[in-house]
């Protein structure tokens, strides 16, 4: 009998799947901690976020004050606080290599950059390479400092507000306040820039690192980059790079990440060529102040330029 | 025993037998002979109040039978009368112990007491079977299952014993020698014995024999004399 | 009547005759337990199943058999069943409409399935760890309590992933992860399951690797360099088969990580209205995914399961019937073999209700023992079910 013999074979079957387990609905989204802890992968992000949620969350930025935490790796018992958090703050833009290769609960995960993935700005300098026969691929990078392009940022900021307020419904009123003043300090931020931009934007500039790209497309400026670190002073290799990049762009300003050394700021001098600090500020500002004070510090700077040299 | 003006019919036939008067000694030993077929074992049936005569009168051990009802009957005959049968019927699912100790164990009419027990064990010493007590029947030889069937006869120490040809399927000598212990046990223990067989080279061994055509009178129904 | 006497005979002869004695309880008992055992194992198999099914609202997967998508995605047998995307099941969580849970369950370790999933599979099916942690980055497994038992390994230990097939030259290479954590025995295939973050399990599938960075590799292993900077490699370069600190920067996937395979992937909708939305989106003519309700499946299932149940219980009803049968003219010959002796315990005196008690003591016996067989299998099944239900399903 063809059942009876289908049967003998689904009902072992049926028996080795036996499973226990409670029912549960289908949105556990709601964070039930009062004081629920909030990861973040660089200061602006926890800049934001402490803006944002107030006295409502803890909000842990982890990386270490004297690194970029765009290279940081944490250790295993630091991610295994980011996999513990109520909600974890990705910056996206393929921030932080090692969210990449972590293991975060995409359930309290925000990529506050998913928003605008399309603007994201590729980086073709990876060497490109094969196995054996199979297709030739790179290592193609994006761009990550989205949030020195200010409109991005405060969609960054939007991002975490709406987090905020869906995981903690119960004070989404105060979060969407809180994110409705930074986004006035940010707009401001954005207008400043783009006013003193217009000034500006017929200057070749050079950058010491890789990092204004979004800012550079944001306000229209024309930046060229080298890989410069501000405590270090350029030898003379690096001088003749930048000699060689002159050709093509004749820039007579170079924005430093940090406050450079002195004897990097006459050496460029003596080529005609000013220095003027725009702080990305990717980690927690050294002098106790804040990224907004930091950006407006960026923006006063940079007034420099408009006078000349 | 005693048996007076007994008249007795299988339901349903028309021939049945008539028994004027037969009675017995205590310790008597009584042999009946008579052809196949001719009562014999009703006869016994009907001393024992297995079978019931339509009028007359039996008595043992001054009791009549015929006044009892059936249960009554069940339990005197259980406790006074020694049966032993036509190839002894012990049950082979018994050991020879327990098939002696049988009568004790289907009637709440005796007791199996230690004293049974001595009785048994006593009854297998005189019959020379205590060495086969743990034994089952269908192990032992027709001799052995005989005196097995003589002591659970006895056990119950009954005032008669009805014997129906016990001695049918044995040898001549054998025969000879079975009846030889019937008759000594019987009288060892004051018993009175009757015992129906059709074979007369047994008669010498018994006090007194009678032909069983000399004893009964043929009736037919509806023509009773 | 003699009870104690009629009793003592009754028990000499059936242990005399206690081969058939014993046979006719055994067929008894089996033909009365049989069909219990059937009917009680389907009910527990169907409880167990509907409860991890009714847990799980929605289940997103190829097109295909309906049934083989719910045992890949909740009991993670059935590993050859077809792909979807990951941005196909991403994009059920695009509009905010739902959450899910990805599941790629398709190759072994040690025996045991490895799953690809995310963080949110603890929660969402309230695993808590016995020892250690969470799956903290590429390369690392949690296992399951009763492969952590089996294997006799724990957290800091290593597994190795079998390889698909012996010699795929194509690059299912074995693993060798890092356990991070063993989960509470909870019973049912989260205790049989190996679990890992599903871009490990891409790894696992060749989709991913980590290798000697192909510029400072040696001269004599490139085999060549285009103008575009572009270096090809030979098959000699250092593949890793661990991850490990030093090397997990080297790890990189081939092609866009969007269009990497997941066997299914668990869809938890915010709310019915979202979830009824959702379906509808593939009740199209010729959907190239399908989202299931596995709670529904398993009601198609269980209709096929009962009808089959009721056909074997119909077929062991008319064997206990035959055994039934055969059981009462047994009792009637045995029976008419004893009539000489019955008829002579009547002749020497035996109480008629001894008799009577006597005729009907091997019936009764072999009944009330068959019954009373049957009565402690039956207690025994239900009281140890989970027991060897568990044992089973390893």
């Amino acid at each position: 009998m063809k059942l009876s013999f289908t049967f003998l074979v689904v009902l072992p079957g049926l028996v080795a799947l036996i499973s226990c387990d409670s029912s549960k609905d289908g949105s556990p989204r709601a964070i039930a901690s009062a004081n629920p802890v909030i990861q973040t992968v660089n200061y602006p992000l926890a800049y934001f976020a402490e803006r944002i949620a107030g006295d409502n969350a803890e909000i842990i930025f982890a990386a270490p004050a004297d690194g970029d935490p765009a290279f940081w790796k944490p250790s295993d018992d630091e991610l295994s606080a980011f996999q513990k958090a109520d909600l974890i703050i990705l910056n996206g833009a393929t921030y932080a290599k090692w969210t990449t290769t972590a293991s975060l609960p995409s359930g309290r995960t925000v990529d506050t950059s998913a928003g605008f993935a399309d603007k994201f700005i590729s980086v073709t300098e990876a060497t490109t390479h094969t196995h054996g026969d199979g297709e030739a691929h790179a290592h193609a990078g994006t761009a990550f400092t989205t949030w020195l392009d200010f409109s991005l940022a405060k969609q960054q900021a939007k991002a975490i507000a709406d987090a905020l307020s869906e995981r903690l419904p119960d004070r989404a009123e105060t979060f969407q306040k809180n994110f409705t003043t930074l986004a006035v300090d940010l707009d401001s931020l954005d207008a400043d820039m783009m006013a003193l931009a217009k000034k500006i934007s017929d200057q070749p500039l050079f950058a010491s690192h890789p990092v204004y790209q979004y800012w550079s497309r944001a306000y229209g400026l024309n930046v060229d980059a080298v890989h410069w670190e501000p405590e270090t002073v350029p030898d003379t290799g690096a001088l003749n790079e930048l000699i060689k990049k002159s050709v093509t762009h004749d820039g007579i300003w170079m924005i430093w990440e940090g406050e450079p050394a002195a004897e990097s700021i006459e050496k460029l001098q003596q080529r005609n060529i000013g220095s003027v600090v725009f702080d990305p500020c990717g980690n927690r500002p050294e002098d106790g102040s804040d990224w907004l004070a930091t950006m407006r510090k960026n923006l006063a700077n940079l007034e420099t330029l408009t006078s000349g040299q | 025993m005693r048996l007076r003006n007994l008249d007795f019919h299988y339901p349903g036939q028309r021939f049945g037998l008539r028994v004027p008067e037969l009675s017995t000694d205590d310790g008597e030993t009584l042999a009946i002979i008579g052809p196949s077929g001719c009562g014999k074992t009703t006869l016994l049936r009907l001393i024992a109040g297995i079978l019931v005569p339509s009028s007359g009168e039996i008595s043992v051990a001054d009791q009549k039978l015929t006044e009892l009802d059936e249960r009554q009957r069940r339990a005197f005959r259980i406790a006074n009368i020694g049966m032993i049968f036509q190839d002894f019927e012990l049950l082979d699912y018994l050991s020879a112990r327990d098939n002696i100790l049988l009568p004790y164990r289907v009637t709440s009419a005796l007791t199996l007491d230690d004293r049974a027990r001595d009785r048994c064990a006593s009854l297998a010493e005189a019959t020379g079977v205590t060495h086969l007590l743990d034994q089952r029947p269908t192990d032992l030889s027709q001799g052995e299952r005989q005196r097995l069937a003589l002591c659970r006869a006895l056990v119950t120490e009954p005032k008669l014993i009805l014997a129906d040809e016990p001695t049918g399927n044995l040898d001549p000598e054998n025969q000879r020698r079975a009846v030889e212990l019937l008759c000594d046990t019987a009288k060892k223990r004051n018993a009175t014995l009757i015992m129906v067989t059709h074979d007369p080279s047994v008669l010498d061994a018994f006090d007194r024999h009678i032909a069983l055509p000399d004893l009964v009178e043929y009736t037919q129904k509806g023509n009773a004399a | 009547m003699n009870f104690a006497g009629a009793f003592h005979l009754g028990l000499c002869y059936l242990r005399r005759h206690r081969g058939k004695t014993v046979l006719l309880i055994a067929a008894i008992s089996l033909s009365l337990i049989l069909p219990f055992a059937v009917a009680h194992t389907v009910r527990l198999a169907e409880q167990h199943l509907r409860s991890r099914a009714d847990s799980t609202p929605l289940v997103f997967g190829a097109v295909g058999s309906e049934l083989e998508l719910v045992f890949n995605s909740l009991y993670f047998t059935k590993p050859d069943i077809n792909s979807v995307t990951a941005s196909e099941a991403e994009t059920l969580s695009a509009e905010g409409m739902s959450r899910i849970i990805p599941i790629h369950a398709r190759f072994s370790a040690r025996g045991f399935p490895v799953i690809g999933t995310s963080l949110d599979y603890f929660d969402f099916r309230q695993l808590t760890f016995s020892s250690g942690d969470a799956f903290i980055r590429l390369g690392d497994c949690v296992l399951g309590a009763k492969v952590a038992k089996e294997l006799g390994l724990g957290p800091g230990d290593h597994l190795i992933t079998t390889p698909d097939a012996l010699f795929d030259m194509a690059g299912t290479f074995p693993l060798k992860m890092r356990i991070t954590g063993v989960l509470a025995a909870v019973g049912g295939p989260d205790d049989n399951a190996v679990f890992a973050d599903t871009r490990t399990s891409w790894v696992v599938a060749g989709l991913a690797h980590g290798h000697q960075d192909a510029a400072s590799t040696d001269a004599d292993q490139k085999l060549g360099e285009s103008d575009d900077g572009s270096i090809a490699l030979n098959a000699a370069v250092v593949e890793y088969n661990e991850v490990t600190p030093d090397n997990i920067d080297s790890f990189h996937f081939h092609g866009d990580s969007a269009d990497f395979p997941l066997t299914a992937a668990i869809v938890l909708p915010h709310d019915s209205r979202a979830e009824t939305l959702l379906m509808g989106r593939f009740t199209g003519n010729e959907p190239s995914a399908q989202l299931l309700r596995p709670r529904s499946v398993m009601d198609d299932l269980f209709d096929t399961v009962f009808r089959i149940r009721d056909l074997v219980l119909l077929a062991l009803g008319a064997v206990a019937l035959a055994a039934a049968t055969i059981a009462i003219l047994v009792f009637a010959l045995s029976n008419r073999l004893r009539t000489r002796e019955f008829q002579n315990l009547e002749n020497l005196g035996a109480d008629p209700s001894t008799v009577r008690f006597l005729v009907s003591f091997e019936a009764t016996f072999v009944i009330l023992s068959s019954l009373a067989i049957t009565a402690m299998v039956v207690a025994i099944l239900q009281l140890t079910s989970p027991l060897w239900l568990s044992t089973f399903s390893a």
